[in-house]
């Protein structure tokens, strides 16, 4: 029996699209999970089909090792935080998060408490009798997580909480969410497309394309070795390259030659990380050659943007070599490459 | 494990939900509206009749033709006095427009039988004009004789549809983009070539879908013709009355409905086409114009003609009602409970009056919770044809309702003969489509995640219909009971060949002592009539006031 939520190979169709694919998903108890991917990959299908909302054309959801699938979404005792919030308008702060208490059957005196400390959690003490019109983005969004809160479910669902925020409240709240969220001692499951919301939020990332979860595990893995093209290029890992291998497991590319890295000879797609590289003088191995296109400030670092026989790749540095100017030759050196391969495990060849 | 049964999608068992709620008003639909029209086709059909006497002489094609006629003329007319309301209503912002708005939509929901008795309050022998015009100049006889003749019934229908006319035009005219005429100007174009080569072609749509819906209103037109075109003017709606209490041809009067129920199914779907058509998402208002001092003097000379058109009928009537041999009077209201007539078919006023409030309250009871279920079920399935059949009762003509509930529910399984129920039953029938706009305008502004967010805090659907659909939509329920009860109070065609004379309805009663000698008897129409204009006006300023305004279809 497994702890938590599990989702088995759920599908899901509507009409003639078929948006979940056999999605499979874990939450342990105590853990937020990240589930990311672009937009339209099914992410909030798969929160709304947990939440019994939609109903699965496939497949199971469990929870605790009980299958939830026929219970109806008023009893599953699972917190959905939705998208855009949906506050009910006609209701004061208060009101909307004691609506859940309520259902519950507490009397007044113990829902009152309850609301009172959880407007305190999320930073909102005597906001209870303001109505939503006069509220913040931000203020509403923790009345939304106050509202999810509430009646203590036994899962919590967060469909892009901050997707309607500004980037620097965003970035705030973030770390604000994360310290609620570590208190609770329950799954969370927290949709996003934003990687570095995922990585900051998350004990682990599930990543999603066209209705499956591809990739699972922890935020430092999954980045440090991201496996697919997929997943790499999604998280931003974009200096890819094709080249072939031979039986030393060196790897020639038209931008270099790499490696070694371990593997049977033949056609390899190739990640070029950026971390630790560094321009250099001289050609040689694991080093790349090519054209400054462009040296883009980014506050600590620059990004060095250059173009080489196999494509555009591009390099954040700590610190840039003084003097160097857009169409100048240069040399950067590559301290990790890491063979990709296709979703289905097989190396990748064109 | 149920690995092997097919899982219902959650589209379908959102549709099932949805077609449960629109059960009850199809299932009434079936009964109460498919029914009796299968039963008046059927009928039309019978060896005596149908189709005989219809070819037999020109009679009733020149009647056809007289009601293409009148309805073409009256639409046409309409629109001259719309189109310049419909500017001022659609280019500029003063104070007081939005009451001005809400006086000159009075008419409109007014019963017929109240415009028509404010006319002859009006400009019959003793009405207002005639009685200043005699007063003044010291005339024996009546010098305007309206009454009774084709241009009664133009004006009459000008009156209650201007106003309607107005604001569908005047909706889409807001959006036109000003910047259109400016760039004729540029071009060389005049005010005038501006208006009638740019401005004019682009409200084509929403003018033509003004024109059918007054075309199918005054095509179907029964009070006001019947009151004030009197005998020589016979549309085919007044000739399915006179066939069915007259001459007892249910035959002919059958293939009368069904004649008429071609063209005002066909009006109707001109109608809807041309209303998609005009449907442009957005509210975007376009700016008031700049006032200079000729657009001042138009724009309040428009303004006063067409309030002084509005008030001067609805006066005249509260006036008459007032107005005695010697001077102003309440006798009229006093007498409200005196049977002046002492005859067995004919009831005191304050009867007719005691029945039509609980016939209307009946019928609130009965098409609200009709309409709203239908309107949840229409906006949840989101189907525009779902949402067309409860609207279908729109294009059946009250007499022709009536015609086929006498023709239908006078035997087994359904034997109704003489049952108030069908007065009820053909009330919900005329209100249910109001309540059913009214309500799924608003609803569909109402975000179905706030369902689904009641629902993730624990709320079963029936509670979360309590707690979030109730609060977030009583206003247009509110509203659509008023329409109900409103249009329970005024209506006419039906309640005349259904209604028993036992239990004569407000309308009923203005109808039959109009058609009394006597001062007492058209002091008590007169009387009665402004009762039910103050009621009915009412009722359209709570729903005014409750913004929930759904004229522009209908």
């Amino acid at each position: 029996m497994t702890d938590g939520l599990e989702v088995r190979k759920v599908e899901f169709r509507a009409g003639q699209a078929h948006i979940l694919r056999g999605a499979d998903l874990c939450a342990g108890t105590g853990k937020t999970v990240a589930l990311l991917g672009p937009s339209g990959c099914g992410k909030t299908t798969l929160l709304r089909v947990v939440a019994g909302l939609e109903r699965p054309s496939a497949g199971k959801i469990l929870f605790d090792g009980e299958d939830v699938g026929e219970i109806p979404a008023y009893r599953r005792g699972f917190g959905l935080m939705f998208q855009e919030h949906a506050l009910f308008p006609h209701m004061n702060v208060e009101r909307n998060v004691d609506f859940g208490l309520r259902r519950l059957g507490w009397e007044a005196a113990r829902r009152d408490r309850r609301v009172g400390e959880l407007l305190e959690t999320v930073g909102l003490g005597g906001f209870g009798r303001r109505t939503l019109e006069g509220l913040s983005g931000g203020e509403r969004q923790r009345v939304a997580l106050a509202r999810a809160l509430a009646p203590e479910p036994r899962l919590l669902m967060l469909d892009e909480p901050l997707g309607s925020l500004d980037r620097g409240l965003r970035e705030h709240l973030v770390v604000e969410l994360r310290e609620i969220l570590r208190h609770l001692r329950i799954p969370a499951v927290y949709v996003t497309h934003d990687q570095f919301e995922a990585f900051a939020v998350a004990d682990e990332l599930a990543i999603m394309r066209e209705g499956r979860v591809v990739r699972v595990g922890n935020p430092g893995e999954v980045h440090g070795n991201p496996r697919t093209e997929f997943v790499a290029r999604f998280l931003g890992l974009e200096n890819i390259v094709d080249g072939v291998r031979d039986s030393e497991g060196m790897i020639a590319t038209l931008a270099g030659v790499f490696g070694p890295v371990a593997g049977s000879p033949g056609a390899v797609r190739l990640l070029l990380r950026t971390e630790g590289s560094a321009v250099v003088e001289s050609d040689g191995q694991n080093v790349v050659r090519g054209l400054v296109v462009a040296r883009v400030f980014l506050g600590g670092l620059t990004r060095l943007v250059i173009d080489t026989v196999a494509g555009r790749l591009e390099f954040p540095m700590q610190t840039a070599p003084a003097g160097l100017a857009e169409g100048d030759e240069i040399r950067v050196r590559v301290e990790e490459v890491q063979a990709l391969v296709s979703e289905q495990g097989e190396p990748l060849s064109r | 494990m149920d690995e092997g049964g097919a899982p219902l999608s959650s589209a379908f068992r959102e549709r099932r939900a949805a077609l449960a709620l629109l059960a009850p008003a199809l299932l009434f639909l079936a009964v109460f509206l498919a029914y009796p029209l299968q039963g008046i086709l059927r009928e039309s059909f019978t060896q005596e009749g149908g189709f005989g006497p219809l070819t037999e002489d020109t009679y009733f094609l020149e009647r056809a033709w007289f009601t293409a006629w009148q309805a073409t003329v009256s639409a046409g007319l309409t629109l001259v006095l719309a189109l310049p309301v419909a500017y001022v209503l659609a280019c500029y912002e003063f104070r007081g427009k939005a009451a001005l708005e809400a006086l000159i939509t009075v008419p409109f929901v007014l019963p017929t039988i109240v415009v028509a008795v404010a006319f002859t309050a009006l400009l019959g022998p003793q009405g207002v004009v005639n009685g200043a015009l005699q007063a003044v100049f010291n005339l024996d006889e009546p010098p305007v004789r309206l009454l009774n003749t084709l241009w009664a019934i133009l004006i009459a229908h000008v009156f209650y549809n201007v106003a309607l006319a107005a604001r569908i035009i005047s909706v889409s005219w807001a959006r036109l983009d000003t910047r259109l005429e400016d760039a004729a100007a540029m071009l060389g174009a005049g005010k005038g070539t501006a208006f009638l080569r740019v401005t004019l072609p682009l409200l084509r749509t929403p003018i033509l879908a003004a024109a059918s819906l007054v075309f199918l209103f005054c095509f179907t037109s029964f009070g006001v013709v019947l009151i004030l075109g009197g005998p020589q003017y016979g549309t085919l709606e007044t000739e399915i009355y006179r066939e069915t209490l007259f001459l007892f041809r249910l035959p002919v009067a059958a293939t009368l409905a069904i004649v008429q129920l071609i063209a005002t199914f066909g009006a109707m779907w001109v109608n809807a086409a041309l209303q998609r058509q005009t449907a442009q998402p957005g509210a975007m208002r376009r700016r008031s114009l700049a006032w200079t001092t000729g657009r001042r003097l138009t724009v309040a000379a428009i303004v006063s003609t067409i309030a002084v058109v509005t008030i001067v009928p609805l006066v005249a009537l509260a006036e008459r009602s007032v107005h005695g041999d010697a001077g102003y009077t309440l006798e009229s209201y006093r007498r409200l409970d005196d049977n002046v007539r002492q005859q067995v078919l004919f009831v005191a006023p304050i009867t007719a009056v005691r029945n039509s409030v609980s016939f209307a309250l009946l019928t609130m009871l009965v098409a609200l919770p009709l309409g709203t279920l239908a309107a949840h079920g229409a906006v949840r399935l989101r189907s525009s044809l779902a949402e067309a059949v409860v609207q279908l009762p729109l294009g059946v003509s009250g007499v022709t309702l009536g015609l086929g509930f006498l023709i239908t529910f006078n035997r087994p399984p359904l034997d109704l003969r003489g049952s108030p129920a069908m007065v009820v039953i053909a009330h919900t029938l005329v209100a249910m489509p109001f309540v059913a706009r009214t309500v799924a305008a608003q609803l569909r502004s109402l975000d179905p995640r706030l369902r689904e967010a009641a629902a993730m805090l624990g709320a079963s659907p029936l509670r979360a219909f309590v707690a979030i659909d109730l609060p977030l939509t009583w206003r247009s329920m509110l509203a659509g009971g008023v329409f109900a009860f409103a249009i329970s109070m005024g209506e006419f065609g039906a309640t005349l060949l259904i209604a028993r004379p036992e239990y004569p309805t407000i309308p009923l009663a203005i109808f039959r002592y109009l058609g009394q000698p006597g001062a007492v008897n058209y002091g008590q129409a007169l009387a009665m009539a402004t009762i039910l204009m103050a009621v009915t006006a009412a009722g359209f300023f709570i729903i005014d006031r409750l913004r929930y305004r759904e004229y522009g279809g209908f």
